[in-house]
């Protein structure tokens, strides 16, 4: 409409469009009646409406630079945090080096290599150990009717891996000792350890620092395996501390035919 | 003299009273300001050209205004509010520019 009151082109696209009837097209429209030279600025109405404007651009104007103080604290509270958290790996670090170099002067040491000596046999299960420690009970779920969820072999090797990994020095399953020369596998859904099928509930004993070990445990990946086993197919499985285990020895690692120790690695 | 004794009674009126805008108005405080902005350029090119009317002004000013709030209102029930505010902003822009390329034309006469 404007393109022809105008007399210019018409507009081709949308945005050409809007370019080209910029202008309201009422102002274009002559008014009938009285002849108008278009200087009526000097209304109160066009007054209310400038009023109305600044009054609004004020406020919104005012409510920015309200909010401006804020966001700057926040930023700058997370730039203080970030500082704080970029000190504190670097003290840690530092730490970290510095026992890093402990442990290894202590290593150098002589004291370590008789140790470690005197310890083999007990970690290495030829001998029958006891003290404090940790017993895990794994059970069946308990259905009233139809198939119920079993504990598997997955199950007991996660368990007993993160056993290790939390830290136990000796462990036993029903009373039989876990070695190197450990097997535990499944046979129809029946777990064995060493070829020996347990039953529900399977006991699994290990020796180390109580507290470290069950809170190494839990956290670990093998506690959440077994919260979710637990909460997902209702396996029983029941972590406590013990004051006094005694794991027998696994008679096979003594009797070791063919594997000598090495001198030097002793 | 009225516009302009208006904008500064405008300003002070903001500033002195700081009203609290309710919170469910704020979306449309922004919006509204473009489309009242693409009014008054509007009014600044038509007053260069000799065909300023107020009110066409007014009116213009007063559904502008209206219509944009209510085109965010009802995207904002859609779930494309923000989609329909650049719409609106794109479109009330280009008209901004292209008046204000008129008026520069006028007074420039280039």
């Amino acid at each position: 409409m404007t393109a022809h009151l105008t007399g210019r082109r018409r507009a081709e696209g949308l945005l050409d469009e809007i370019a080209d009837s910029a202008l309201d097209d009422d102002y274009y429209l002559v008014r009938a009646g009285e002849p108008r030279d278009g200087r009526t600025t000097n209304t109160l109405t066009v007054g209310a409406v400038m009023v109305l404007f600044a009054t609004l651009v004020t406020l919104a104007a005012l409510q920015g630079s309200a909010e401006r103080p804020e966001r700057i604290q926040e930023r700058s509270a997370m730039i203080t945090d970030i500082a704080t958290g970029r000190a504190e790996v670097a003290t840690l670090q530092g730490v970290l080096a510095r026992l890093d170099r402990e442990v290894r002067s202590l290593g150098d040491a002589d004291g370590l290599d008789g140790r470690r000596t005197g310890e083999a046999p007990s970690l290495g299960g030829s001998v029958p150990v006891r003290g404090p420690g940790l017993v895990v009970e794994l059970s069946d779920a308990e259905v009233p009717v139809g198939d119920a969820p079993r504990v598997g072999a997955r199950d007991l090797r996660v368990v007993l891996n993160g056993l290790w990994y939390a830290g136990a020095e000796a462990i036993a399953v029903d009373g039989l000792r876990i070695t190197s020369l450990s097997a535990v596998t499944s046979a129809e859904g029946v777990v064995q350890v060493n070829y020996v099928p347990l039953a529900s509930p399977i006991t699994v004993s290990a020796i180390g620092d109580t507290s470290v070990l069950e809170q190494r445990f839990r956290a670990g990946s093998a506690g959440r395996y077994l919260d979710a086993r637990t909460e997902d197919d209702g396996l029983g499985i029941d972590v406590r501390a013990a004051e006094d285990l005694a794991l027998e020895a696994d008679d096979r690692v003594a009797s070791l035919e063919f594997a000598e120790a090495l001198e030097e690695a002793r | 003299m009225i516009p302009v004794a208006g904008l500064l009674t405008g300003i002070a009126l903001g500033l002195y009273l700081q009203p609290d805008v309710p919170l469910w108005l704020q979306p449309y405080l922004p919006i509204a300001i473009v489309a009242a902005l693409d009014a008054v350029v509007g009014g600044a090119r038509a007053l260069g050209e000799r065909r300023f009317d107020d009110r066409v002004f007014v009116i213009s000013f007063v559904s502008n205004v209206v219509i944009a709030a209510l085109i965010v209102f009802l995207g904002d029930q859609l779930g494309v509010g923000s989609q329909l505010s650049t719409g609106v902003v794109v479109v009330l822009g280009i008209r901004i520019f292209a008046n204000a390329a008129a008026i520069r034309r006028q007074i420039f006469h280039a």
